[in-house]
């Protein structure tokens, strides 16, 4: 289950940010992955609190945050399972 | 005006050979 603090962007993943949505360069593993703009924003902000994030994309977006929350959750555990985030050091 | 929500996602991926 990911948690707040625990993991961070992988530096071995080269990103940046085009048109709003975030190209991620995995060097080791030869792969590019795009990222919607919610999932740039969450990208993005990796190393902030997650409800801060969720306040913030439930007010922008006008959804509700328990919705917000799920699919941040979601998305970050997707990331963690692609290597794109890791565990940060202890 | 708020933006249409998106469910954030990876919305491509690609191996480079």
């Amino acid at each position: 289950m990911y948690e707040d603090g625990r993991y961070k962007r992988n530096p071995d993943v080269s990103w940046r940010v085009i048109e709003g949505q975030a190209v991620l360069v995995h060097n080791r593993e030869g792969e590019i992955e795009v990222l919607n703009e919610v999932g740039t924003y969450l990208w993005e902000h990796a190393d902030e609190p997650l409800e801060q994030l969720v306040g913030n994309i439930s007010r922008d977006y006008g959804v509700a945050p328990e919705e917000a929350r799920r699919d941040a959750l979601e998305f970050y555990e997707s990331m963690v399972a692609s290597g794109a985030l890791v565990a940060a050091e202890t | 005006m708020q933006r249409a929500y998106e469910k954030p996602a990876v919305i491509y991926k690609e191996k480079i050979e």
